[in-house]
């Protein structure tokens, strides 16, 4: 064969090859489509729930159908494919410029026929063959048809899968079902899993509703959607509602292998039932169709939610309290639990029987806090005990029994009143020490601390930690110190000068700046130094004071308690005791001499503790020399009774020395009080005569005025602007000190008082001194000008009073200055009848300038021999003698105005001088009491119901509720407490306590 | 006085008029402090059977003054028998039975014609040092006031300042007020123990003042006013001791200062008693003011000046007269004036020095004892403060403490400088303290503390001869410090002085309570 002809033939095999795929392809796509059309009529068959046999016979019809029609065209389509003219005749219709060439070729491929010219031949199958080459097989057979079977085909795919996700059945299931295999299938599931034999069902669109129980208080809840999983604390009902994919006839609730329960069907597919939450698990249910199959629903959790114990927590200083007996025990509690809180109690050694109710509400809550509010006593306990407490608190569970939740252990240790007074004075002391230790290295620090900026910071950080024994101290003894006490006033306060010192450093010293400090700033520092020093001192010295009189005390009782031992041996001695038993007799003699020394010892050096060494160095002689003779058989039995004697003797003459000493204390302090009255009663008298004196002299001035009305309304102008002066001054440091209460606020105080003092210079008339003053206020006036540039310098954020307020004030004092200038010129002149008033007023004053100093002498005194001192007192005198000094001159000069105010300045300075005086005394009586022995004169055997106790930490306390008989009547003590009026600044404090008790 | 003649008078019309008339002798006799003449017409009144009250009252009296303070008060209540509301002889009752009971504790020692009593304690360390100082006093000082007295002496050394008060009589304020820890009274002499002052304090030299006393009162009938006792006794009350008169350095100081001040103490303000001035300052003024007369008049007119005085004051001339004419004849201003020129010439303290103030039973605090401290409550707070600063380890800062407390224009007291001077040694600042104790010795040598603090740096710097020294004078004052005889013991026994070192042994017995002589 010719090659043309072959490659003609090959060309057409391949043209026949394409069209034959392409028939096959979309044949089978054909009957795929059939298939898949079938499977999607039964799948909504089923699902509309058609009789199984009507839905085979449909699908089957239309399968075969379908699948026949696709099968006859493919096998008729493929038969045709094989004819090679077939396919020549479809090229030359697509290449007209064959001319029937390729059709000649393609029916002799085997050669010419007959008598035809093989050259010919050749040329038309050369030619043919050309044409033949550039033919795409694509073109003449296309694959179109091919591709829309398929594409028809994945349509119909997706319209199964589109039922199957729409249709509560899938396209399987819906198979199974044709097939009748399902009951067999889930047997063989439910073989496997050995204990059941039920095939699974799908259950969907379930529902919880919890309904729990009723100590939990909760409101009952729904969950729609659920995954199935139930949970809650034991006791909750659970109500499940859902809807199976399958028609059931009926169904039963199961949980866990329990026997299955029925449950509600309603529709063949809508399930009820419910299950009370016991344990954890599973519930299911159990499903049986029409064909009395069973089949199963998913297992789906039960999950318990435990009701815990409560919690209890404490708010405590300290993990080990040491209480007085009679105090209460501070420890504040907060108990907790997820329903309710039943009841609480304190337990004592973790023993039941040692507890003590503290709250049992009439309604459980979920949160209780409190304070114990019980003393020792309360709690069975007695001085010396050391317990561990705990609180324990139990919660309302009424399903599975109420159960116990504790607080951490702390341990209690009582005091007794003796311990508690010792307590106290042992924390006097260690103040005092901590104290001087703080001033110790004030004193010696060099002055200034350095000149350098950066030397200063680091001086400053250095002084910081002088006060942390403090700190130490308050949490070693926070229950030896009250608020308010004169303890914890002497701690805030030597810390807020402390801390006020420390901030100025910071603002004045740059730690990276090695230039000297400010000169002015050293001198602040200096003073603030020595303010914060004489503070301390005072404090030291008043401690101290404290503590010596207690030790005295302690002296007094213990010496009492030794002479009564040595007179004990004594009696045995003189009754013929023999040396063995005396000796035995000695040792509590031995044992309370130590008592004896540490009491003396806590005197500190001092001729009394001098006495009381002295005498125990003697009878720890004498009692040697007993012991020897005791122990010696031959020992003169005289010498013996003799030294025991001595012994009585020397302790009988401490006991004597130590009481006289004691009452002469007391009656030093009492003679102290009484020159504090008496002198108060003359200042009070030389006060009323010195007014009296201002009276007159003002009716004198009044009677004789001749011309001085232009010097009282001078006068009256002058304080008019001096009273503005001081109140805009006032305001000015009240806002600047809120806004900064360090160094800044603190200097803006100062024109502030000198404001003041200008102001009280022009009250008491005394024109050289408002000049001075006003001299001064102007300066200081400036200087806060100034100060505000500089604190805006340091951070521009400061803020800082209004500079037009101090303009104005400045405006002000200059006012003033001129006022008084004019004064000045005023003041010479009086008319004869005044000069004669003056003069016999004059005498009047010269008359109560001698008691006043004599009161000034007395005053010093007794301001130096109070430990506290009375301060403001001698400047109050001195005042005092001052102006009527100045009284005296201006009555001398028939300067009537200026007389009368400086014998109101000097009226004004007694009544300062009283109040001082008031306030020493209230120190001293404060100071007095505080060194009262615990219990002293409280009735200590009472039981305390009765006691008056100064116990000034404890809250006060609102009885709980569940201590009324009704909770109206409870709601009534609140709303008649709520109303209550108390001082402003306790208004937050009262409302935030009765939030506090509405909440519980 | 009145009521006592009247008692006589009374007694008088009862018991005869002869019978009356010796008690009345017997009785002037105590009066002119002549206790053997009232013994005796008390002996020959009760051998004539006299059961009289008037002799009961003459018998409890003898009894008081003899020490019998029992015997006296039950004298006393048999007077009172009949006639009970006699307030003299009552007093003179409630007195007897007062001191009976505080003096019953005391025991008695007696050598020769000398009685001690005292405690049966630690202050039989005193009894030796009284014994010695008296017999000392009757050879040095007597003589220069005409001999001694022919009646055994009784001293009585009360343990406390209480007792003390009680048993002399004395109103417990003017005790406190003047600072008499001493008297010298019917017949007998009265001191405190110098342990009731704590820190101690010169007794010996106390002890012969009140000797003094004694004497004079014996020489002139008790008719020496108490200037004059008072200047005689102070001038010669250390001559026992030393051969020569040094005007202690607070009179040195109190009369510069009244010279200053132009103001010193009238005769009348001394009368009756010095201890009724109202100042312990103005005590120690008078007391410079009658020493230096004293030693004046003897300077001038030698050794026999006083015996001459005591002669004519007991013959009934007027102690001023009686100074004056053996002075220059009879002009007492011409010797004052003369007396102010002397003393204008000495070569005084300026220094304003307070007295010792006198804190008795271990009573006040510490700075009570300090002259400079005492009452000036500002200055004693600054000392506490050092002191609190010294305890807690900041001698430093107690130093500074220490510097603030001292007065101004005046030396530091000895408590002030015995704390300062601690404070220094505490910061190996030795040679300071030694120089500071030095120059404050100076004014307060009584300070027994500070010559202890002053020995233990000269032991520690080797200079043991001047150590002793300071020991001996601390024991003297202070007599109870077992480590001040346990150092001159060591002393003594270094410089093989077996004698020094064996007398301070024994008082360690005593102190120790191993010596069972007393017993």
């Amino acid at each position: 064969m010719d090659d043309e002809l072959r490659k003609i033939a090959e060309a057409l095999k391949r043209l026949s090859s394409r069209e034959r795929w392409l028939a096959a392809v979309t044949g089978g796509m054909a009957a795929l489509t059939t298939a898949l059309l079938s499977w999607s009529l039964a799948l909504v068959l089923v699902v509309g729930r058609a009789p199984r046999a009507a839905i085979l016979a449909a699908a089957a019809a239309a399968l075969l159908i379908g699948v026949g029609a696709a099968l006859a065209w493919t096998f008729t389509h493929l038969r045709a494919t094989r004819d090679h003219l077939r396919q020549a005749r479809a090229v030359e219709a697509l290449r007209p410029e064959l001319r029937g060439r390729l059709v000649t070729a393609a029916e002799r491929v085997d050669g010419p026929r007959g008598r035809e010219s093989a050259s010919l031949l050749a040329l038309a199958a050369r030619r043919a063959g050309a044409v033949l080459d550039t033919v795409d097989a694509a073109t003449v057979h296309p694959a179109t048809v091919a591709r829309r079977a398929t594409g028809v085909a994945g349509l119909a795919l997706s319209l199964l899968l589109a039922l199957g996700i729409a249709l509560p059945v899938g396209p399987f299931d819906a198979l199974r079902m044709l097939r009748g295999e399902a009951r067999a299938e889930a047997d063989d599931e439910r073989a496997e899993a050995a204990d059941a034999s039920l095939r699974e069902t799908v259950v969907g669109e379930i529902a919880l509703r919890y309904v729990y129980p009723e100590y939990t208080r909760l409101d009952p809840q729904e969950i729609l959607n659920s995954n199935g999983t139930a949970h809650g604390p034991p006791g909750t009902v659970v109500t499940i509602t859902a809807r199976t994919a399958e028609v059931f006839t009926s169904a039963a609730l199961q949980l866990n292998e329990s026997p299955p329960t029925a449950a509600e069907l309603t529709g063949g597919r809508d399930l009820k039932s419910r299950f009370v939450i016991e344990a954890p698990g599973v519930w299911r249910f159990i499903l049986t169709d029409a064909y009395d199959a069973q089949a199963l629903s998913p297992d789906f959790e039960i999950e318990v939610e435990q009701d815990l114990p409560p919690t209890v927590e404490l708010d405590v200083p300290s993990e080990r309290l040491t209480v007085p007996w009679k105090d209460k025990i501070p420890i504040s509690w907060s108990a907790r639990d997820d329903y309710g809180v039943l009841k609480v109690a304190a337990r004592i050694d973790g023993e039941a029987d040692k507890e003590v109710t503290l709250r049992a509400p009439l309604d459980p809550v979920s949160s209780l806090r409190g304070s114990l509010g019980k003393t020792p006593a309360d709690l069975g306990l007695k001085p010396g005990d050391q317990v561990m407490m705990e609180i324990v608190a139990w919660d309302n569970d009424e399903y599975s029994g109420s159960k116990a939740g504790k607080s951490r252990k702390v341990k209690v240790v009582v005091m007794g009143p003796r311990g508690e007074a010792r307590r106290v004075f042992e924390f006097r002391r260690e103040l005092r020490d901590a104290l001087v230790d703080v001033l110790a290295g004030f004193v010696t620090d060099p002055s200034p601390p350095a000149q350098e900026q950066a030397s200063l910071s680091r001086w400053g950080e250095g002084i910081a930690g002088r006060f942390d024994p403090l700190d130490v101290l308050v949490d070693k003894y926070w229950d030896a110190m009250g608020s308010g006490s004169l303890e914890s006033l002497i701690i805030d306060e030597v810390r807020r000068q402390g801390g006020g010192m420390l901030r100025f450093v910071q603002v004045i010293a740059d730690p990276r700046s090695q230039e000297r400090a400010d000169a002015r700033d050293l001198v602040t520092l200096a003073d603030m130094r020595g303010e914060l020093v004489e503070q301390v001192e005072t404090a030291v010295l008043m401690l101290d004071k404290m503590v010596r009189i207690s030790a005295m005390r302690e002296l007094n009782e213990v010496g009492r308690q030794v002479s009564g031992a040595a007179e004990s041996v004594e009696a045995r001695a003189l009754a013929g005791a023999l040396g063995p038993e005396l000796q035995a007799r000695m040792s509590v003699l031995e044992r309370l001499e130590p008592k004896l020394l540490r009491a003396a010892a806590d005197l500190t050096e001092g001729p009394t503790t001098a006495l009381v060494l002295r005498t125990v160095a003697d009878a720890d002689l004498i009692e040697a020399r007993i012991s020897e003779l005791a122990a010696d058989p031959d020992a003169d039995p005289d010498e013996l009774l003799r030294l025991v004697n001595l012994l009585a003797d020397v302790y009988r003459h401490l006991e004597a020395q130590l009481e006289h000493m004691q009452q002469e204390a007391e009656e030093e302090n009492q003679e102290m009080e009484d020159r504090i009255q008496e002198l108060i009663e003359e200042l009070e008298r030389l006060e009323a005569e010195e007014r009296d004196l201002q009276q007159r002299t003002r009716e004198a001035r009044e009677a004789n005025s001749g011309g001085s009305e232009a010097l009282v309304n001078a006068w009256s102008r002058v304080e008019t602007l001096s009273e503005q002066l001081s109140e805009r001054t006032a305001k000015m440091a009240e806002e600047q000190k809120e806004d900064d209460k360090g160094f800044f606020g603190s200097l803006a105080g100062a024109s502030a008082d000198q404001a003041a003092r200008l102001r009280r210079a022009i009250k008491a008339r005394d024109l050289d001194d408002a000049r001075n003053e006003a001299y001064r206020a102007r300066a200081r006036v400036e200087q806060a000008l100034r100060n505000q540039e500089f604190a805006r310098a340091l951070d521009p954020d400061t803020p800082a009073a209004n500079p037009t307020e101090n303009l104005q004030a400045r405006s002000e004092v200059s006012e003033i200055e001129r006022v008084l200038e004019n004064l000045d010129a005023l003041m010479n002149s009086a008319t004869p009848a005044l000069r004669q008033a003056t003069g016999q007023l004059n005498e009047e004053q010269d008359a109560l300038i001698a008691p006043t100093i004599l009161a000034q002498g007395e005053a010093g005194s007794i301001s130096r021999e109070l430990p506290m001192g009375a301060p403001g007192l001698n400047e109050s005198m001195e005042g005092a003698v001052r102006e009527m000094s100045r009284s005296q001159s201006a009555l001398e000069q028939a300067r009537a105005v200026e007389a009368e105010g400086a014998e109101g300045a000097a009226a004004d300075h007694i009544r300062q001088a009283i109040e001082a005086l008031s306030q020493a005394a209230s120190a001293l009586q404060q100071m007095e009491a505080a060194m009262q022995p615990a219990g002293e004169g409280s009735g200590e055997s009472d039981g305390g119901d009765s006691e008056e106790g100064p116990n000034t930490r404890q809250d006060v306390e609102i009885p709980a509720p569940e201590e009324f008989r009704t909770p109206e009547e409870y709601r009534r003590a609140l709303l008649e407490g709520m109303q209550a009026d108390v001082p402003p600044e306790y208004r937050a404090l009262k409302r935030r306590y009765y939030e506090e008790l509405v909440r519980q | 006085m009145m009521s006592v003649m009247g008692f006589f008078a009374a007694a008088a019309l009862w018991i005869g008029s002869a019978a009356a008339a010796g008690v009345a002798d017997g009785l002037s006799c105590l009066d002119a402090h002549d206790l053997p003449c009232a013994q005796a017409v008390l002996e020959k009144q009760q051998k004539k059977g006299d059961d009289s009250p008037a002799l009961a009252v003459l018998e409890g009296r003898v009894r008081f003054h003899e020490g019998d303070f029992r015997a006296a008060a039950v004298a006393f209540d048999r007077a009172l028998l009949s006639n009970p509301d006699d307030e003299r002889v009552t007093r003179d009752r409630d007195l007897a039975i007062a001191t009976a009971e505080v003096a019953e504790g005391l025991i008695e020692t007696t050598r020769g014609d000398i009685t001690v009593a005292h405690h049966p304690g630690v202050d039989r360390v005193l009894v030796d040092g009284v014994i010695d100082s008296l017999s000392a006093a009757r050879e040095r000082i007597a003589p220069l006031l005409g001999g001694v007295t022919p009646v055994p002496l009784r001293v009585e050394i009360y343990p406390t300042g209480t007792s003390f008060v009680v048993a002399s009589g004395l109103p417990p304020e003017a005790v406190k007020t003047t600072g008499v820890i001493a008297i010298s009274k019917w017949h007998r002499l009265l001191i405190t123990s110098p342990r009731a002052l704590g820190r101690g304090y010169g007794w010996q030299d106390t002890i012969v003042h009140e000797w003094i006393h004694l004497v004079v009162s014996w020489h002139t009938r008790d008719q020496a006013p108490v200037w004059l006792q008072e200047g005689i006794a102070k001038s010669l009350d250390t001559l026992w001791r030393v051969d020569g008169y040094a005007l202690p350095v607070r009179s040195q100081s109190a009369l510069a200062q009244a010279i200053r001040d132009d103001d010193f103490v009238t005769f009348e303000e001394m009368h009756p008693s010095m201890a009724f001035l109202p100042s312990a300052d103005r005590t120690a003024l008078a007391y410079a003011q009658v020493a230096t007369m004293m030693l004046f008049l003897r300077q001038e007119k030698g050794e026999q000046a006083l015996v001459d005085v005591l002669e004519r004051v007991g013959e009934g001339e007027d102690a001023r007269d009686a100074v004056a004419q053996v002075y220059n004849g009879g002009d007492f201003d011409g010797f004052e004036a003369d007396w102010r020129l002397f003393i204008e010439g000495l070569d005084l303290v300026q220094e304003r020095l307070a007295s010792l103030p006198v804190v008795l039973d271990g009573e006040g605090d510490e700075f009570d004892n300090d002259p400079s401290l005492a009452g000036r409550e500002d200055l004693a707070g600054k000392a506490r403060l050092g002191d609190l600063m010294a305890m807690r380890g900041h001698h430093d800062a107690a130093l500074k403490y220490y510097e603030q407390a001292s007065p101004e224009g005046e030396p530091a007291g000895p408590v002030l400088t015995q704390h300062t001077a601690e404070a220094l040694i505490a910061l190996g600042r030795d040679r300071e303290a030694e120089s500071l104790l030095r120059d404050n010795l100076v004014f307060y040598d009584e300070s027994a503390a500070n010559h202890r603090l002053m020995a233990e740096l000269l032991i520690r710097d080797g200079r043991k001869l001047n150590a002793r020294e300071h020991l001996l004078h601390s024991a003297a004052i202070n007599p109870y410090d077992i480590a001040v005889h346990e150092a001159l013991v060591t002393l003594y026994e270094e410089a093989e002085d077996d004698s020094g070192a064996s007398r301070h042994k024994g008082y360690l017995d005593i102190l120790n309570y191993r010596d069972t002589v007393a017993f």
